[in-house]
């Protein structure tokens, strides 16, 4: 038997009674909806775009909320600055999971992309999230934003830790539907969002000349095979004149990138990639990048709700991903 | 699940790349990724006791996860 979850798009006030009732929520919402909410037992981003049941939506005036489990052992919130965020694994449940938010564009959200994996006890309790953002029409005018009980932060982390009971888990999945072209092997000098440099094939390269030349299209990210899970850092920018690259994720030192193949059917392929049993996932996300690339608006993705969002979080950053923790029944040792 | 001690040479083994399993478990492959790197770039035997031990600590501490179940049985060949 696996927890049953509610995920659902609310009006403010049905949220503020949601609030009211005291168990722990997830939000996502645009920032002058997620201001009117009281303090409470709830943390969110801002991000007024959601996969709902009946497909990718924008909504300014509602917010998406996840309702944890009945059975949770308990939840507490956090909020990190910059130098504390390093020891959010040690900050986990024994047995559990944690939602964290970071606002986009920030420093905090840069150098968890950057740091993350050398984090103490990185990867050994299951970590989500997503970065926060804001109506695409804001972009450059309105800054992303993370709540915390009500209170609003530009420059911090705010996560859930949830922990579990005896008898249950949380396992972090991705889907992914880029893979590895069999095309060129990139890989970079330094760990960065921003390159000048690359080894094409070992042979070293201006990387946006690289791009140009070579015609990639830059809606497809660069792919790292994670002992066979695939793992994108998709493109920002390519600034031929500038000889500049910009990704929304950095590009880590030695990893082996190549272009990722070409997908025809985008809702084809994350209906096909879906897993199973999606009413016991506690919590996901999609990317912001897949809503408009793929073309997601009013199409369905599998049952799989959540906010759409400028940046995913399983263990560490990722892009053009959709993640999902779930709660699974575990067989006692007995 | 019993997880052998991080001293088993197999954890050495997969950090290093003589072994190379295929792992099922999400989160051990998001870490093992980073620790190849990390030996690659410094192969010496204290990085790579460190590394071997990280890897250790995940799956004892994932040990009743049924995906890191089945890896920790393909890491010792049983």
């Amino acid at each position: 038997m696996r927890c049953t979850v509610k995920k659902s798009l609310l009006s403010v006030a049905d949220t503020i009674k949601k609030i009211s009732e005291g168990r722990p929520l997830l939000l996502a919402g645009d920032e002058e909806a997620l201001k009117q909410l009281p303090r409470g037992a709830w943390i969110a981003g801002t991000i007024p775009y959601f996969m709902t049941e009946s497909g990718g939506s924008s909504s300014r005036d509602q917010v998406f909320v996840t309702e944890l489990p009945d059975d949770v052992a308990g939840a507490t919130l956090h909020v990190y600055d910059e130098s504390s965020i390093r020891r959010i694994y040690d900050d986990m449940p024994e047995n559990g999971f944690t939602v964290v938010i970071l606002p986009a564009l920030t420093p905090i959200h840069g150098s968890f992309a950057t740091d993350a994996p050398t984090y103490h006890r990185f990867a050994t309790r299951p970590l989500v999230g997503w970065i926060s953002g804001v109506h695409l029409t804001d972009l450059g005018k309105v800054t992303p934003k993370v709540f915390a009980n009500g209170q609003v932060y530009t420059d911090k982390a705010v996560a859930l830790h949830v922990a579990l009971p005896a008898g249950k888990a949380a396992e972090v999945g991705i889907v992914n539907i880029f893979s590895q072209s069999d095309r060129d092997t990139i890989t970079f000098p330094t760990t960065s969002f921003k390159v000048t440099d690359a080894y094409v094939n070992g042979e070293k390269r201006n990387f946006a000349e690289y791009v140009k030349a070579k015609g990639l299209d830059s809606k497809l990210p660069l792919v790292a095979d994670y002992y066979g899970s695939s793992i994108n850092v998709s493109f920002q920018s390519v600034d031929a004149d500038k000889g500049e690259v910009s990704f929304y994720a950095p590009v880590f030192s030695d990893v082996v990138y190549k272009h990722a193949a070409g997908v025809t059917d985008y809702v084809s392929e994350f209906t096909t990639n879906m897993p199973e049993h999606a009413q016991g996932i506690a919590f996901a996300c999609n990317c912001i990048l897949n809503y408009l690339y793929s073309d997601l608006e009013g199409k369905q993705t599998g049952g799989i709700t959540g906010p759409i969002t400028f940046g995913e979080i399983a263990y560490q950053l990722l892009n053009q991903t959709l993640v999902y923790v779930t709660i699974v029944d575990i067989p006692s040792a007995a | 699940m019993l997880v052998p001690p991080a001293s088993n040479e197999a954890w050495n083994n997969v950090v290093t790349g003589k072994t190379n399993p295929k792992l099922e478990f999400f989160a051990a492959k998001v870490l093992l990724a980073r620790l190849v790197l990390v030996v690659k770039r410094d192969p010496a035997a204290p990085t790579v006791q460190t590394c071997a031990k990280q890897l250790f600590e995940l799956f004892s501490t994932n040990a009743h996860i049924p995906s890191a179940q089945r890896d920790i049985a393909k890491i010792f060949g049983s």
